[in-house]
């Protein structure tokens, strides 16, 4: 059955920011390039549920067909449980491929969710297309 | 270092409900429990435990740090548009907008702690650029007094327990009359001994490391001595806190207190996720939020 899960979570992280104590944290432009988007694929090793973001490890291969191990960094865990989205929605073993952004430090295996693309069709979404970054971030 | 948000489309929302995070009421997000429920609250009978105490017993809710005065009780009005804040200066209330950030951290800086005049270029260097020097954002401890007010407390005979959802913290405060533990190691936390006077519990924090903030920015030293109290009057819980460091404070700190409501029966303190930091190898610039 495919299913569409839409977490308006990167909206809604504002609103969590300000329901909590003034602990600050680093901004996406702190790390990824919002112009470079990239897919990328692989086989589900590990999944780690973790704050301050959940992180996806992907065994897959570059573009030269060298074996690589894909770090996908993606919202924490206690906003996707609010979204509905859990771990065990991530199976170790299944082929997963994901459309985010690429980093910024030219880290060439790393990269931030926006979807999660399953075998069987369906997805899990937990960005939406278009990050709008204010004219003067860098 | 440019200040950035990480910005996203509009909640156009309604359909996507049953996924999505539900907005916390303006109220929640400024400060604390409506002015109205609190006296609606105080006025339930306090419970007590066998040695004429009151019990803290409960779950106090969304709990947190010190950083600013918009703790205290807050009213929203009828459009939802304008909240009414008393900030730490008691004579000063102010109006802000829902979502006036600016505005919202110039009233937080009215109830920063006392630095001494040559120190507060450092808490401001500090707090310009929290990715790089925020203990916090390396996943460790908040220490007290940043903790702030606990999520839920457990009275027993003889001790407090102080439970903090947020990284699972938990902090025991003896109230058999100890004195503080003259061998132990300084932490985070300090070490904490608990009296009544009267209805309220003092205790009294000293033995601390000087790893941790206070606040934003807000360093301090070994010398750091914490003084908190909490009042249970009825429902409601009054938790406020003394800090004195004569290494970097011109005076104590006394922040506004918080009133806190007791929870529905039945709901207790959640595990937190655990914390494993992994960006800042990667991260180009300070950008925060």
């Amino acid at each position: 059955m495919k299913s569409k899960v839409c977490g308006l979570l990167a909206a809604s992280f504002v609103l969590f920011a300000l329901a909590m104590p003034a602990l600050a944290h680093h901004s996406f432009t702190a790390e990824f390039d919002s112009a470079k988007a990239i897919s990328v694929s692989g086989v589900l090793t590990r999944v780690d549920w973790v704050n301050p973001h959940t992180y996806y490890y992907l065994d897959g291969k570059d573009e030269s067909g060298n074996a690589v191990t894909w770090e996908v960094e993606s919202m924490p865990p206690g906003m996707l449980h609010k979204a509905g989205v859990n771990k065990d929605m991530f199976k170790i073993g299944e082929m997963v491929t994901v459309d985010g952004w690429a980093a910024k430090d030219g880290s060439k295996h790393l990269a931030f969710a926006k979807t999660f693309h399953f075998a069987d069709g369906h997805t899990i979404k937990t960005m939406n297309d278009d990050i709008q970054v204010p004219p003067d971030s860098k | 270092m440019t200040r950035s948000r990480f910005w996203c489309c509009s909640i156009a929302a309604a359909g996507l409900a049953a996924f999505c995070f539900v907005a916390k009421p303006a109220a929640a997000q400024f400060g604390g429990p409506n002015q109205a429920a609190i006296e609606e609250a105080k006025k339930a009978p306090t419970p007590m435990t066998a040695d004429g105490h009151p019990d803290l017993t409960g779950f106090w809710g969304n709990a947190g740090g010190f950083g600013g005065p918009l703790r205290g009780p807050s009213d929203v009005s009828a459009d939802g548009k304008t909240v009414t804040v008393q900030l730490a200066t008691p004579d000063v209330e102010t109006k802000l907008e829902a979502g006036q950030t600016a505005r919202r951290q110039q009233a937080e800086m009215a109830n920063m702690p006392p630095y001494k005049p040559e120190l507060l270029a450092k808490v401001k260097m500090l707090a310009a650029d929290p990715v790089r020097t925020d203990p916090t954002l390396r996943c460790l401890p908040q220490g007290v007094p940043r903790l702030g007010a606990p999520t839920e407390i457990a009275q027993i005979p003889g001790a407090v327990v102080l439970l903090y959802a947020n990284h699972n913290v938990y902090r025991v405060v003896p109230t058999d009359g100890r004195a503080h533990d003259k061998d132990a190691d300084s932490m985070s936390d300090g070490d904490a001994v608990g009296r009544w006077e009267g209805n309220t519990l003092v205790v009294d924090i000293t033995n601390f490391t000087d790893d941790t903030w206070m606040g934003p920015g807000y360093f301090h030293s070994a010398a750091l001595h914490v003084v908190e109290r909490y009042t249970r009057e009825g429902n409601t819980l009054i938790y406020s806190m003394t800090a004195d460091d004569p290494n970097v404070l011109t005076k104590p700190w006394a922040p506004r207190p918080r009133t806190m409501m007791l929870g529905k029966a039945g709901v207790h303190a959640g595990e937190d996720y655990p914390c494993v930091e992994k960006d800042i190898p990667h991260l180009v610039n300070s950008d925060h939020h």
